[in-house]
């Protein structure tokens, strides 16, 4: 086994062990604490594929950015702050039979599917992504900046003072 | 052999960044006691410079105290949390340039990330705030919480700033990687000014300089530990070791950013001579460096804390167009 | 490659749409309180502008050939068929703002951010009918579906509107992530997120790549294609990934109601058809059977349910699943493609004038906070407002598929497109389907008709002109589409036709 497939291995159950954990765990800050190792995990997958950039953008976007937001949502939720929820809905049965399998349809899929796989060799990632972002995908990208403002409109809609 | 040579660059930049600390410390108090016309420390060792070994000492032997009623596993972990960014940011910060050598390997810089370098800085930066808001709030005490509440909220604020503001850099100099960014500005204007990213980035270098202030809750930004309001919010509750390991990412990242504004705004390792002298350059890095912590110390003593409204007020509504206006006109200026 | 303003130009009703938008929301910070009802009509002129703009160019193509011009690369066709959708989106959304205007004054909702996410919604339609490429086609779909969530939870007031809002948000995301997944997956197979190249110029496109490399049995494109079926099926009320439409429709304010169930399911068809018979048009034989059972399960249960309520407005919810179970039936009939996307067309021209139309006289009817949406709130309305009531028959033998409305000839049109391509089975689900829904349409007449309702307990009625205006536009619709239906049908036969692969 090389260095890079014992690497991705230990990234692989890191990922997959904090995930499960962000989802069964009671407590929730510490399953934003698990969020954040398995976004970790995804990053440290990046960077063995040779995608910095990404690798960076992970890190700074869902680890810097989305779950400092989604700390500072629970704390400011006072009820949930300390707490333990319960951890699993009702239905919790029928949903798991679900997602099983919808695992193993997902597992048989990429064991068995043929995958497109480019010949080029990795590029200069942050400007090849650069460039596609302002040539080719130029229209997607301005379209998510609609996106954004919609969203952003509807966040302040729904979240300001009712009385103002 | 390579990574081997980048280990032992680690070690002893590592070893630098943390062993400068007490001096800086020091110097803090003696700046802050000439400004308020007092003398400062001077009993322990000449001008009372081991005063912060003495200090430190003091509160490695000091009782641990554990409040009851906290989620002790993130108590624990949020010191570490915050200490570990401040360290591993200088990875990337090139204090020499590339014709540094030492055995012909490169030592002028730890790593050189070519396609991320900056982006590097700034994800690393982000994840320092997990310390602080993990501490807030597993001390389980209102005022810790206020306090996480406020640095989160303050540092998601200025993080967008901080990258903003680069971008004028960034776009200048046509590169992420830090040591790029310093050989771009090698090139003096006029041929006499030197190149540095300062003179033609002013109002970059003014919102960076702002923003690096609050990402490290320095004064005038430093709500999430208002001792008036929230009796040192995050770290209240935390005392001996686990207190001096905040105080210690506390002013590595204040070395750091400094490490980081003269790299991008000051013409980093650059300076008359260098490129016939190279180690000429660790000296350049380290003057910039110094100048800009006796900046801030400065700043500290002469500054009262900003109002938690107007902090944000000033974020959103001053500098984020600011920093917009920058990099269309750097832009513009560059497509030119 | 690069994009020239001739190109941009091809954009004119969309980013006519969106200026709109952006109009709107600065309209709003300089207006005082008072004036804000103003916003309404500020919002209209945009969607008439760009519907003006759509009919002309539809008008000069529905002669000669038809024109058809990539924009930014592949990643965007304006062809007649996304122009003949936009004027369903246009003509729901003008509908819906006619509605709105008294409804947002009574119930004191936010005027500006209500017109401005109608319209950011009405672009994510329009630019996901013209999406020919994935990645266009998500984010259009989520401008879509942000605007929606936002709108379905606009009266923060009413806890149901909350409720579904939030419910619709949860739910969506999932459905975003399946479709998300089903991208992911697709350009694994192919490499490539290009649905395919009407002009036949490129090959390096979903559907050239499956000829070309004989992807018909990978199971990575066939799991890619599933998720992208849920995704968009959700948006499209389709049974099984309807669980949302009742409590949604309900819970958010009627005119946003009427709006989404006409223009977010004719949105999310406009995709499903170019994703379907453009992209994965080889695959034809895979998806047909699936389409057949989805078909029929929600023509099925949209009937069985919409049967036994009372609340009309929930009535014409499940009613509205049935309906999106018509239009697949047009869907599943792929190798009469040269017919179904025509029908699926104009079954949504004529689903959006008479389905929001009904909801427009639920508006006439009902009272301050949603009340008086009972069957019972109906008896004896012919006595009391002979012209809602009449409105209200038209429209709902109209639902029904009465001859000589749209209704009827929208049907007509998918059941001739399902019997030429051999789907007599389905043919006569739809025909049952249809008998089934009579009576829970004709029951809303019978009340309005046979019933009498004591002096007493007679309700005022809202007579705002906008609803006046928005019920006769609908009405009018309903009858024009349903008598002389030639124009509209040539065109919508044109615009399906440029769907397909040349020389079909």
């Amino acid at each position: 086994m090389s260095a890079h497939q014992l690497a991705f291995l230990v990234l692989g159950v890191l990922i997959l062990v904090s995930a499960l954990m962000v989802v069964t765990v009671r407590n929730l800050v510490h399953a934003a604490l698990f969020l954040i190792l398995c976004f970790a995990g995804v990053a440290g997958l990046y960077v063995l594929l040779q995608a910095e950039f990404l690798a960076v953008a992970q890190v700074l976007i869902y680890i810097g950015a989305i779950t400092v937001l989604i700390l500072f949502g629970i704390m400011l939720t006072r009820k949930i702050t300390g707490g333990a929820q319960p951890p699993l809905a009702s239905h919790w049965k029928a949903a798991g039979a679900g997602a099983g399998a919808f695992l193993l349809l997902l597992l048989y899929v990429a064991m068995t599917g043929q995958w497109q796989v480019s010949d080029q060799p990795p590029m200069d990632s942050t400007t090849t992504l650069g460039l596609a972002l302002v040539t080719r995908y130029v229209l997607p990208f301005e379209l998510a900046s609609v996106v954004l403002l919609a969203a952003l409109v509807g966040a302040v809609l729904l979240a300001r003072d009712e009385t103002r | 052999m390579e990574y081997v040579v980048m280990a032992a660059k680690a070690v002893v930049v590592f070893a630098l960044v943390s062993g400068s600390m007490p001096f800086i410390v020091w110097a803090e108090r003696k700046v802050m006691a000439d400004a308020q016309a007092r003398i400062g420390p001077n009993r322990v060792g000449p001008f009372g410079i081991l005063q912060s070994f003495a200090d430190a000492l003091k509160l490695i032997f000091k009782e641990d105290v554990v409040p009851t009623g906290i989620d002790k596993r993130i108590f624990y972990l949020a010191p570490i949390l915050s200490i570990i960014p401040a360290l591993i940011t200088f990875a990337v910060v090139p204090y020499g340039g590339p014709d540094l050598k030492l055995f012909g390997y490169p030592v002028g810089y730890v790593a050189d990330l070519k396609d991320v370098g900056i982006l590097y800085v700034f994800a690393v930066t982000t994840l320092g705030v997990y310390g602080i808001v993990l501490a807030g709030w597993a001390s389980n005490n209102k005022y810790s919480l206020m306090g996480a509440l406020r640095s989160s909220a303050q540092m998601i604020s200025y993080e967008i700033l901080l990258g903003l503001s680069i971008m004028g850099v960034v776009i200048g100099s046509g590169s992420l990687s830090l040591v790029e960014i310093v050989q771009a500005q090698a090139t003096p204007y006029f041929g006499v000014i030197p190149g540095i990213w300062l003179f033609a980035q002013p109002l970059g270098f003014l919102i960076f300089l702002i923003a690096s202030l609050a990402e490290a809750n320095r004064v005038p930004f430093d709500l999430p530990e208002a001792e008036s309001e929230l009796v040192a919010g995050f770290h209240t509750e935390y005392s001996s070791f686990k207190f001096a390991m905040f105080f210690m990412a506390e002013y590595i990242n204040l070395l750091t950013l400094s490490g980081v504004i003269t790299t991008l705004f000051l013409g980093g390792w650059l300076g008359p001579g260098v490129d016939r002298f190279p180690i000429l350059g660790v000296l350049y890095f380290s003057v910039k460096t110094v100048a800009l912590v006796y900046f801030f110390i400065w700043l500290r003593a002469t500054l009262p804390r900003l109002r938690y409204d107007q902090l944000m007020r000033f974020a959103w509504k001053v500098m984020l167009p600011a920093a917009l206006i920058n990099i269309f006109i750097t832009a513009y200026w560059v497509a030119r | 490659m690069t994009t020239t303003w001739r190109e941009l130009g091809y954009l004119t009703p969309e980013l006519v749409v969106l200026l709109g938008a952006a109009a709107v929301l600065l309209l709003d910070l300089f207006l005082p309180r008072g004036r804000r009802r103003v916003l309404g009509g500020v919002a209209l002129v945009p969607l008439g502008v760009a519907l003006g703009w759509v009919l002309r160019a539809l008008w000069a193509q529905s002669g000669g050939p038809s024109q058809l011009h990539k924009v930014f690369g592949a990643l965007l066709l304006r062809d007649p068929y996304s122009l003949g959708f936009d004027v369903v989106f246009l003509v729901a959304a003008i509908l819906g703002v006619l509605l709105s205007l008294r409804y947002v004054e009574r119930e004191a909702l936010p005027a500006g951010e209500y017109y401005a996410l109608t319209l950011f919604a009405v672009f994510g339609m329009m630019m996901m009918a013209m999406s020919a490429e994935l990645i266009t086609l998500f984010i259009s779909y989520e401008i879509l579906s942000l605007a929606v969530y936002v709108l379905a939870g606009i009266a923060r007031g009413r806890a149901v509107s909350a409720e579904a809002s939030l419910k619709y948000f949860l739910l969506g995301a999932f459905a975003s992530g399946f479709l998300v997944y089903g991208i992911a997956l697709v350009y694994g197979a192919t490499g490539t997120t290009v649905l395919y190249d009407p002009l036949g110029q490129s090959a390096s496109t979903i559907s050239g790549l499956i000829l070309e490399r004989g992807l018909f049995g990978n199971a990575l494109l066939l799991a890619g294609l599933a998720l992208l079926v849920v995704g968009i099926a959700f948006k499209a009320a389709i049974v099984p990934f309807h669980a949302w439409v009742p409590d949604v429709y309900e819970g958010a304010p009627l005119p946003v109601t009427a709006f989404m169930s006409a223009g977010v399911k004719a949105a999310a068809f406009a995709a499903f058809a170019r994703l379907l018979f453009g992209g994965f048009r080889n695959l034809g034989e895979v998806w047909q059977p699936v389409l057949w059972v989805l078909a029929v399960l929600t023509m099925v249960l949209g009937n069985a349910a919409a049967i036994r309520q009372q609340n009309v407005k929930r009535m014409l919810a499940y009613s509205s699943i049935a309906h999106a179970g018509y239009l697949l039936v047009a869907l599943a009939a792929y190798t009469a493609r040269d017919v179904a996307i025509g029908s699926v067309l104009y079954y949504a021209l004529t689903y959006t004038a008479m389905g929001v139309g009904a909801f427009a006289i639920l508006l006439v009817v009902g009272q301050e906070g949603e009340a008086n949406q009972e069957l019972s709130d109906y008896r004896g309305l012919a006595s009391r407002h002979p012209w809602a009531a009449a409105a209200m028959g038209l429209f709902m033998i109209s639902l029904a598929g009465f001859p000589l409305t749209a209704g009827f000839l929208g049907k007509f049109y998918i059941l001739n497109a399902a019997l030429r391509a051999d789907l007599d089975g389905l043919a006569v689900v739809l025909g049952l389907a249809s008998v089934v829904s009579w009576y829970y349409y004709l029951r809303v007449v019978w009340f309005m008709y046979m019933t009498e309702v004591p002096k007493a307990a007679v309700r005022p009625i809202s007579r705002a002109t906008s609803l006046g205006v928005a019920v006769a536009v609908a009405a009018l619709l309903v009858i024009a589409l349903g008598v002389f239906p030639s124009t509209a049908l040539a065109v919508a036969q044109m615009a399906g036709h440029t769907l397909l692969p040349l020389g079909y």
